[in-house]
């Protein structure tokens, strides 16, 4: 052996020291790659997570069991705390509706769990978390949904991106109605859905969603405090016109009924266009939505303003010198589409969408032009 | 204490402190130990890879879950009925009677004979995706289950299975969505989604689609077992994110895993499905259409009553029918184009001739 080490050279004993660790390295490789096996297999092989529901309740029978939707297990260590909270404000009963089983919470990773492709609704207008809960109301089911948005803005938008035309006024909330069988809300940043399975349900509904109110109270109670002042000013004729929401800006003669609508992002499918309120007008401005939206400054409401203009163009729209149009509107016009007129007034995009002809369209727009200028909105 | 000079600076390798005979002996060595490991590994290689949990249907995962359509139809255009039901006038029922429906639809057909023969296992896929009452309109109603199954069992089916993998709890749905007992009461099997029944699948490509997003992908395989005809039972639903939720999107519930990573691609994931299976039959139920909200819906206003369905053999003509009863255009769905494309069927379903019934004349 002793002679054997003497014939090592220097670039050999290199050389194996080299080999001996890239070998070193590639079963440290393989011990880490080789239990990564290709996702959808490792989940084929292994048993799926238990999903809501299937255990049995204590106590109760399997058709019970099955009819129960206990907590989803496996939400997020980060959200926890938050969702624990929002379904904390589920209860348990009130007066002729018992809860099923424990409130269940969902994020934004696993909301589309829950309500499949409707989630992207919720994603797209600014989701935080859902919790949800099953009720027994007589011989009926009700479901109750509390979603918490990023902002009301956010809730609103998820409100009105699906409200039924036709609806009830609900006498709990200014942004609520009530169907046959569902009650729909915003309470701030939160949209409330509760839901029955048949009709003839809406003491439960009532009484479950004033429930869930009085548990946000004390959060919609501190907030209107802090904004107390600013209500006190606009009552005394005050409040700044820049301070108004767009909400409040449409022309109110000929505006249909719980037809204000906000996308907060992609609006009318225009990448980059965001937070655009839209109201829908009678037969008398030729069925079309006036459009408002409230920018950070003038200039990015020209901006905004300048990219659905190139949306349109791009789709085909042709703009056109129009006299008797608002001051520096823009009229773009898709024959067998229809006509769209673009102005801004201060930080204010402002407009006319899906008119049928260039007579309505120009009525309302004057009609948005004159209202915005009525609240001194008119340079 | 100085180092022995041969470690501080090693000698120069000469031939001669090598022989001959060790560099044969430690090549051979080397060669030795080398093959044995080569030996070693060809031994131990799995070619197929890991086993699932129960191979059921490993023949068939590998390309599908199978083609289930009549044999002398393939290559030929579908066949397709579209009858509209009516509420007598002195019935307390809400809705027409969807046996009636299908009874008259099928009897265009040539009846159920044409397509179930007595010792078929039949399989009903339905959408089973909703813990929600039938009365809500997001699940395949109950009534139709039953009189699917009572019909196939008629025709001398040897037994009529069906099953889901539903978003939410598969007890749940498949009890509150009334699906359970109305296949107890007409003899249908209820197969739950057990974890044993996900076998990995893929789509062979088919023209531009397929052999992309599902590849090895858990898919519910296990309910086709021994299996000779399916028969797809699908309500006609608006769904935000594809547009509209019928027949091919009913397949999404044979999907296992993470499967909403496809609510990416949903137009590949579903133009993909249209390959995964290929029914026998196909039911779109149009007695009410779900509008708006979908696919979950949740208010009655949602719904509209139009006491319509289509029975086909063609899936993506059912659902270019759909989108009618939807008041959309094909393309607003455009994973059916996709699926026509990959040649699952026929976009425009008035080119299979349709026949429209009125079960009211």
């Amino acid at each position: 052996m002793a002679a054997r080490e003497r014939t090592i050279s220097t670039a050999q004993r290199n050389a194996s020291l080299a080999v001996l660790a890239l070998v070193c390295a590639i079963a440290a490789y393989l011990l880490v790659r080789q239990p990564q096996l290709n996702p959808a297999v490792l989940v084929s092989l292994r048993a799926p997570a238990p999903k809501a529901g299937v255990a049995a309740q204590p106590g109760g029978s399997v058709a019970a069991a099955a009819l129960a939707t206990p907590e989803t297990p496996g939400t997020s260590a980060a959200g926890g705390a938050k969702q624990a909270t929002l379904a904390s404000l589920l209860p348990d009963a009130v007066p002729g509706v018992k809860a099923l089983a424990a409130a269940e919470s969902f994020n934004p990773t696993t909301l589309s769990d829950k309500i499949d492709g409707k989630a992207e609704l919720y994603l797209a207008a600014g989701f935080a978390a859902m919790a949800c809960r099953s009720y027994q109301a007589g011989l009926g089911r009700v479901e109750l949904y509390l979603y918490r948005m990023k902002s009301p803005d956010a809730a609103f938008a998820a409100f009105s991106g699906q409200r039924r035309q036709g609806a009830t006024q609900s006498p709990l909330a200014k942004n609520g109605y009530l169907t046959e069988n569902a009650l729909f809300l915003t309470s701030g940043s939160d949209y409330l859905e509760v839901i029955a399975d048949r009709t003839g349900q809406r003491p439960a509904l009532e009484a479950l969603a004033k429930a869930v109110l009085a548990g946000l109270a004390p959060a919609r109670e501190a907030k209107a405090e802090a904004q107390s002042g600013t209500k006190a000013e606009a009552k005394s004729g005050a409040q700044p016109a820049a301070d108004l929401s767009p909400p409040d800006l449409f022309p109110v003669a000929g505006l249909k009924a719980d037809s204000l609508r906000l996308a907060v992002a992609d609006a009318f499918g225009c990448q980059g266009l965001t937070s655009v309120y839209t109201a829908e007008y009678d037969a008398s401005f030729g069925g079309a939505a006036a459009l408002l939206s409230r920018r950070k400054s003038p200039a990015e409401a020209k901006a905004q303003l300048e990219l659905y203009r190139r949306y349109l163009t791009d789709n085909g729209f042709a703009a056109q010198a129009v006299p008797g149009a608002p001051s520096g509107a823009v009229v773009l016009t898709l024959e067998g589409i229809g006509v769209e007129v673009l102005f801004t007034r201060g930080p204010l995009l402002a407009g006319v969408h899906e008119a049928p002809d260039l007579t309505t369209a120009l009525k309302l727009a004057t009609a948005l032009d004159m209202a915005l200028k009525a609240k001194g909105l008119d340079k | 204490m100085s180092a022995p000079e041969h470690e501080a600076t090693p000698p120069e390798l000469t031939p001669q402190e090598l022989s001959r005979r060790d560099f044969l002996k430690r090549a051979a060595g080397a060669s030795a130990i080398a093959l044995t490991g080569v030996g070693l590994a060809a031994a131990l290689l799995d070619a197929n890879g890991p086993p699932a949990s129960d191979p059921v249907g490993a023949a068939t995962s590998a390309k599908g879950l199978g083609d289930y359509s009549l044999p002398e139809l393939r290559g030929k255009p579908g066949r397709m009925a579209i009858v509209r039901g009516v509420v007598p006038a002195n019935s307390q029922a809400a809705q027409p009677d969807r046996k009636a429906m299908l009874e008259r639809a099928l009897a265009a057909l040539g009846g159920l004979g044409a397509f179930i023969k007595p010792g078929d296992r039949v399989l009903l896929k339905v959408n089973a995706a909703f813990a929600t009452s039938p009365l809500l309109g997001a699940t395949t109603h109950p009534d139709l289950v039953a009189a699917v199954t009572s019909l196939c069992l008629a025709a001398g089916a040897a037994s009529v299975a069906l099953t889901d993998n539903p978003v939410h709890s598969p007890e749940s749905c498949f009890a509150l969505t009334g699906i359970s007992e109305a296949a107890a009461k007409s003899g249908a099997k209820v197969i739950l989604p057990g974890e044993n029944l996900f076998v990995p699948v893929s789509v062979p490509p088919s023209g531009n689609i397929g052999g992309r997003l599902i590849r090895d992908w858990p898919t519910l395989a296990g309910p086709f077992k021994g299996v000779t005809k399916v028969i797809a039972l699908s309500p006609v639903k608006d769904h935000r994110r594809a547009g509209a939720s019928m027949t091919l999107k009913n397949f999404y519930g044979l999907l296992g895993g993470r499967r909403n990573v496809f609510h990416q691609d949903i137009n590949g994931i579903i133009a993909e499905l249209a390959l995964l299976v290929r029914p026998t039959l196909c039911v779109l139920d149009g007695v009410t259409v779900m509008l708006t909200n979908g696919p979950t819906g949740g208010s009655l206003s949602d719904l509209k009553a139009m006491h319509v369905m289509a029975v086909t053999t063609d899936p993506v003509a059912a659902d270019s029918f759909g989108m009618e009863l939807l008041g959309r255009a094909v393309t607003e769905a455009p994973y059916i184009k996709l699926a026509e494309t990959a040649g699952a069927g026929n976009a425009d379903y008035k080119a299979l001739n349709p026949q429209f019934l009125d079960l009211g004349a």
